[in-house]
């Protein structure tokens, strides 16, 4: 089990395992995640399509609908048992002490509705205000997120909005009720890269003012890099290692961690070292109904012996904030 | 991107715990059980047409005078040799129903087969190429649509006399225009596909294009739009024949049946009832059908 | 294959206009100018990259080279041919070619055929080979595929595998030119990497020129030999990859430079270039130099006169007013 050094952790996310019952059969979208957050900190949730990053996130927010259910586990938010919470409770924490804010903000924001009167909705709901106060709270939000003329701008729709506007909407939206956890799903996956790192750096500017911790999902390292404090690597609906941000880059230990880092390519890289092909992974993800019997990943690691076929590897402890789900590390650590 | 994707891509070995073929079938059929339901009534119609000979108990044309308004064998006063009773020509009710379904099958398939060619080929055209093109069909489309149908194919019937084939050619002529704008839509946005700018710049030329990239993908839609239409052309072929434009006497059409049980509707009510309810069947099996045919090919055509 | 000296291709000042229509009678009420005067030359095997934001025309240039569209004005030659405005047959031959990789593996390709029509359509088509089937087959080959799946629907393949069915039909006509538009963007990247590898083989193996489209500045260094960068539709920068980065010149292409995450150590909360504002519109694009409404070093005369892109040292092209520039080269100048 995973805990943040010190203090407690504000999230705690244990066995939790999520399944989709699909007519094709069983899909294993998450199968026996342990994560958590510590508050103010921000977690990278780094993986692929299919690794279950984004079906751990709907989790932990109970969005969850069918064929797909959550079927075992247990999520801790600051001391509240999540899944044990009634629908009616649930909804009180959502926007409330946890907020999401998605990749697609065209389609998150209702298209009839302004951007003021959805921001308000927060205020209104969760705070009681009336209706002058919550419009004048969604002016200030706007105005922490850095939407310029924003007792004009409330009064206007989302298609009027560029995506980078929109996105800072949907933020404004998240800490309206400064929540103590925002999970943020490829929140710049869709923008451009200049706009891109005025998202990240108001992020980053909005956790420093409000104390809150952010979950960032993203297939990014170089978004996972200048945003995250600790990372956990999802692969297949596992997670295959956790470690400190630095570690991710100095001291990787998982081979698809690895080969990861290994297959991007990097500015500037190709003139230091002269042009290489990258190191590319072999192979494709495997079918989330029909997992492999042994490591999810055998079948695309270089450094694959006959055990990695055949036995499901644990997370092996490397040391305080490191761990690996690979039998190569067995030696160097302590089964958890 | 989607997170959930079960199904299993090339190359990848382990497949180990597989659901048998027929439980994924028998499950699929659970999920479409009207479809189910509607697909034995439209087996039930084709099986009539094509087994008449063999099925029925009589020649629908024989009459039996002496026996003229039989009821039918389950109420009193019934006969067994004539299961569902006889018309006020001593013709058995139940062989002139089985039949009827040959004429209605055949008149709903034909004249949806014309209305498809007509409608196809100018909503293809209409879509492709857009501009004048689009404008002409558009005409053409809101100039049919405005006329009532009967108007039209009335008209037609009266001009050209009351056959099987010119009934058929009413039918399929005042209906194109439903074709059409479905495949114009569906044509439109197609076009601007990336796979069909892709055969652009492979310099293939506008009709391959259009007949083989496009055309082949429209056939999920317009199936499903033709499955409705045969049924509505059945009950407009019922609508024809009461007014006496429809098939004529004495072939058994179950819209002529009806026409000529109305004078009996309050005493011997099942003259008119049990074709009505032989049509009823029929549209409702068929509907039920294009309905399936809808849920099983969109979400199918997605995953692609 | 023509003398070495020739381009490939050859753009001149080109220039891609869509108008807007409006109102019952589909007036024309307004224009995007989605390319708005750009020009540039690819050689023989060499890989251009073609790289900016979105609004910024590369997409377009892709497709108008392609002759998907025709262009509003400007001249592009191919091989020396002036093809800006060819028509029907010639064009057909011309399109053989020069060929086209879309970054959507899913939508561009015709769900309903099977992968050997897709990959050999055109071939076959065009060459009347009887044995169109062993072309497609050495095809699947050579992009890492096995020819006996050629009779399998593309939804059975992975996004990886897809974008290698489209690449292996970009090479069934053997073209001089391949516009490749955004080909890893929709991938995963761990699949990323194997696709980029095999566009870096297939190169080197069949000689062709590449105009490579993307967003991600990482990757387009990766892959091509000089640079384009886009920003509503102009372009601000061209040089040699090494140049680009180490030596980048407009302002745009700095905080470009900088807006790129690195995945590296120690990299929150480095300095960097943040640019205020959105990108402007291309239906209305701003007046002087595009950039200046978010220029960090934006002076009156970018307001209100429109820079020339010139070369400034040899082989590096900027339109900026901060960089002056020899009169000299002007025919290939804007």
């Amino acid at each position: 089990m995973l805990v943040a050094t010190k203090p407690l952790p504000l999230l705690s996310v244990t066995g939790l395992k999520t399944h989709f019952l699909t007519p094709e059969g069983r899909v294993r979208a998450v199968d026996g995640v342990d994560m958590s957050i510590g508050p103010g900190r921000t977690l990278g949730v780094l993986g692929e399509s299919g690794s279950g990053k984004s079906v751990t996130a709907l989790s932990v927010m109970r969005l969850i609908q069918p064929p797909g259910q959550i079927v075992e586990g247990n999520i801790n938010l600051d001391g509240m048992d999540i899944l044990s919470l009634s629908e009616e409770e649930m909804r009180g924490v959502r926007g409330k002490d946890i907020s999401m804010i998605f990749q697609e903000p065209m389609t998150s924001l209702n298209p009839v509705y302004t951007l003021g009167d959805q921001i308000a909705e927060v205020f209104m709901i969760h705070r009681g205000y009336s209706r002058a106060e919550a419009l004048d709270g969604a002016v200030d939000m706007l105005e922490q997120v850095g939407i310029p003329s924003p007792k004009a701008r409330i009064h206007e729709y989302p298609h009027q909005f560029s995506g980078g506007m929109r996105q800072r909407a949907m933020i404004a939206m998240a800490i309206a009720c400064q929540a103590k956890l925002m999970i943020a799903d490829e929140p710049t996956t869709a923008l451009d890269v200049t706009i891109q790192a005025q998202i990240l750096d108001l992020l980053l500017n909005l956790q420093d003012d409000l104390g809150m911790a952010v979950m960032l999902i993203t297939h990014d390292l170089g978004v996972i890099a200048e945003t995250s404090d600790d990372v956990v690597v999802m692969y297949a609906g596992q997670v295959v290692e956790h470690l400190e941000i630095n570690a991710l880059f100095e001291n990787p230990a998982h081979p698809y961690t690895k080969g990861l880092l290994q297959s991007i390519p990097r500015l500037g890289a190709k003139f230091t070292t002269g042009k290489q092909p990258l190191k590319e992974i072999p192979g494709i993800v495997p079918n989330l109904i029909h997992l492999p019997p042994g490591c999810s990943f055998a079948s695309r690691c270089s450094e694959v012996t006959e055990r990695c076929r055949q036995e499901r590897p644990p997370l092996f402890k490397l040391a305080d904030n490191h761990g690996a789900r690979c039998w190569l590390v067995e030696s160097d650590a302590q089964a958890q | 991107m989607n997170n959930v994707s079960p199904t299993a891509p090339i190359g990848d070995s382990h497949q180990d715990h597989k659901p048998s073929p027929l439980s994924v079938v028998l499950k699929r059929m659970w999920q479409l059980r009207m479809g189910v339901f509607g697909f034995l009534l439209v087996l039930l119609l084709i099986g009539s047409a094509i087994f008449a000979p063999v099925v029925a108990t009589h020649d629908p044309l024989e009459q039996d005078i002496i026996s003229r308004l039989t009821p039918p064998s389950f109420l009193e006063g019934g006969d067994s040799t004539y299961l569902l009773g006889t018309d006020q020509l001593g013709r058995d009710l139940f062989s002139r129903i089985v039949y009827g379904a040959r004429i209605s099958l055949m008149i709903g398939l034909s004249a949806v087969l014309v209305s498809m060619v007509i409608g196809v080929l100018l909503g293809l055209a209409a879509g492709y190429f857009g501009g004048k093109v689009d404008a002409v069909v558009d005409f053409l489309v809101n100039a049919m649509l405005a006329f009532p149908f009967i108007l039209l194919a009335m008209t037609l019937v009266i001009v050209l006399g009351a056959s099987m084939e010119n009934i058929i050619l009413a039918l399929g002529l005042s209906n194109w225009p439903i074709f059409a704008r479905v495949t114009r839509i569906e044509t439109m946005k197609l076009r601007e596909q990336e796979f069909v700018l892709a055969a652009i710049a492979q310099g293939l030329s506008h009709v391959r294009i259009v007949l083989k990239h496009i055309l082949s993908n429209l056939a999920a839609p317009i199936l499903v739009i033709a499955t409705v239409e045969i049924a509505r052309a059945i009950i407009r072929e019922t609508f024809l024949s009461f007014l006496g434009l429809g098939i004529q006497p004495p072939t058994p059409s179950w819209g002529l049946m009806l026409a000529e049980g109305r004078d009996y509707m309050l005493t011997v009510w099942w003259l008119s009832t049990l074709p009505g309810f032989a049509i009823f069947l029929a549209a409702l099996g068929i509907n039920l059908v294009g309905d399936a045919l809808r849920d099983l090919l969109d979400p199918r055509m997605r995953k692609g | 294959m023509t003398g070495s000296n020739e381009h490939v291709l050859e753009v001149r000042d080109l220039k891609m206009h869509f108008p807007i229509r409006a109102g019952l009678l589909k007036r024309v009420v307004g224009q995007v100018y989605a390319v708005d005067g750009v020009s540039f030359q690819i050689g023989p095997g060499e890989t251009l990259g073609l790289v900016g934001e979105s609004g910024c025309g590369k997409s377009t240039i892709g497709r108008t080279i392609l002759r998907l569209y025709e262009p509003t004005a400007g001249s592009m030659h191919f091989d020396g041919q002036d093809i800006t405005h060819l028509k029907a047959n010639a064009l057909k031959s011309v399109r053989q070619q020069m060929q086209m990789i879309f970054q959507d593996p899913f939508a561009s390709l015709n769900p309903r055929f099977r992968v050997n029509e897709l990959i050999g359509e055109a071939y076959r088509v065009h060459s009347g080979d009887a044995n169109w089937e062993d072309h497609v087959a050495s095809l699947l080959d050579k992009v890492g595929l096995q020819a006996d799946q050629m009779r399998r629907y593309a939804h059975e393949f992975s996004g990886g595998q897809r974008q290698r069915i489209g690449i292996a039909r970009a090479l069934a006509m053997s073209p001089r030119l391949i516009v490749a538009d955004e080909p890893v963007s929709a991938l995963d990247v761990s699949i990323q990497a194997q696709v980029i590898n095999l566009l870096d083989s297939l190169k080197e193996e069949f000689g062709f020129s590449c105009l490579f489209i993307a967003h991600d500045l990482s990757v387009v260094e990766h892959i091509a030999d000089r640079v384009a960068v886009m920003y509503l539709g102009k372009m601000a920068e061209l040089a040699s990859d090494r140049d680009l980065y180490q030596n980048p010149k407009h302002p745009y292409t700095q905080a470009l430079i900088s807006a790129v995450p690195k995945p590296e150590a120690d990299a929150k909360r480095r300095d960097r270039v943040i640019l205020r504002g959105d990108v402007p519109s291309p239906i209305n694009p701003p007046s002087g130099c595009r950039f200046h409404t978010r220029c960090p070093h934006v002076q009156d005369e970018c307001r209100k006169i429109e820079p020339t892109f010139g070369e400034v040292a040899p082989g590096h092209w900027v339109a900026c007013h901060m960089h002056g520039h020899s009169d000299s080269g002007d025919a290939r100048g804007h």
